[in-house]
């Protein structure tokens, strides 16, 4: 116990800053467990609760400015880029773009909570042409809330922290290896789940080649360009041909679209 | 969407992956000019 609480408390604010950032960058390491022991340790005392907010925070600010700039400097494509990582693409870039479309800077306070879009929102607002003030100020508010939600969880639940601390170091060298082979099952399982339902909704999809070829033959498919409002704006080229309506026209439209030709969507 | 229709597919990639692969565009406020109302 000594040994690993001796560790945590002198690297304690260099590992919440370096979680963290990475976590934000994108990286798949977790931070909620590394906030969860400091509210346990803040709770006995051995930490203080303003520097672990402090870095927790700077660290998120830092990581979520550079995906707000990167945003910023290459547009709505930075979106299908980091929607990539995601499990569907295509409804990433559209289900994010809507709810930052209804919902604005505000969604930003909730953003990190919502698994997906904490990770979309910065380059999103950058991309829309936010002000750095104005993200940062948003950002920092919805930061401070995840943040605290991990710290207070470990506040809260200290003497199941601590139990689970103390087993960890009876485990001694042993606990590196139990805690490396649960993050490298979990990277495991999420590669896995996504590359499963990659391959099946790959199955059901066009692609550009093929829908060329459609588009040369004798009977060439109906594009529907479903797109929301903002992506319109921010890029105002089609598909030749292609059909403009939104989702929520689509049911109200359908007499618009031919029942004998193949129906191509696009929604990115 | 299956309501009588032939087949409807998403395209994979969306339109990014369609002006990436070198095929052409059409700038739909140039054709929204050029067309008559």
């Amino acid at each position: 116990m000594h040994e690993l609480t001796t560790y945590l408390l002198r690297y304690g604010l260099a590992i919440i800053f370096g979680n963290v950032f990475l976590e934000q960058l994108g990286a798949p390491v977790p931070a909620i467990p590394t906030l969860i022991v400091a509210g346990a340790l803040v709770q006995q005392g051995r930490l203080n609760l303003w520097p672990v907010l402090g870095v927790a925070l700077l660290a998120a600010l830092l990581a979520d400015t550079v995906w707000f700039l990167i945003g910023r400097w290459q547009g709505h494509r930075v979106l299908r880029t980091v929607c990539r990582l995601s499990l569907s693409p295509d409804s990433c870039v559209r289900g994010t773009e809507d709810l930052f479309e209804r919902a604005g800077m505000s969604s930003l306070l909730y953003a990190k909570l919502i698994p997906g879009y904490n990770m979309i929102a910065p380059p999103l607002a950058g991309a829309m042409g936010k002000t750095l003030v104005s993200f940062l100020f948003w950002d920092a508010l919805g930061s401070l809330l995840w943040l605290g939600s991990g710290v207070t969880l470990g506040y809260l639940f200290h003497h199941a922290v601590n139990q689970l601390l103390e087993h960890l170091a009876d485990l001694g060298f042993w606990a590196g290896v139990v805690l490396a082979a649960g993050l490298a099952l979990v990277i495991l399982w999420k590669w896995w789940q996504r590359r499963r339902v990659t391959k099946i909704l790959r199955l059901a999809r066009v692609s550009v080649s093929e829908l060329k070829k459609l588009m040369d033959s004798g009977n060439p498919p109906q594009i529907v360009d479903v797109r929301n409002r903002s992506a319109h704006l921010h890029d105002p080229r089609r598909i030749p041909g292609a059909l403009k309506m939104t989702f929520d026209e689509i049911d109200a439209r359908l007499g618009d679209l031919p029942r004998d030709r193949e129906i191509v969507l696009y929604c990115t | 969407m299956d309501k009588g229709f032939t087949r409807v597919r998403p395209l994979e990639g969306g339109l990014d992956a369609w002006s990436d692969a070198g095929y052409l565009t059409e700038d739909e406020t140039i054709v929204a000019i050029r067309r008559p109302v």
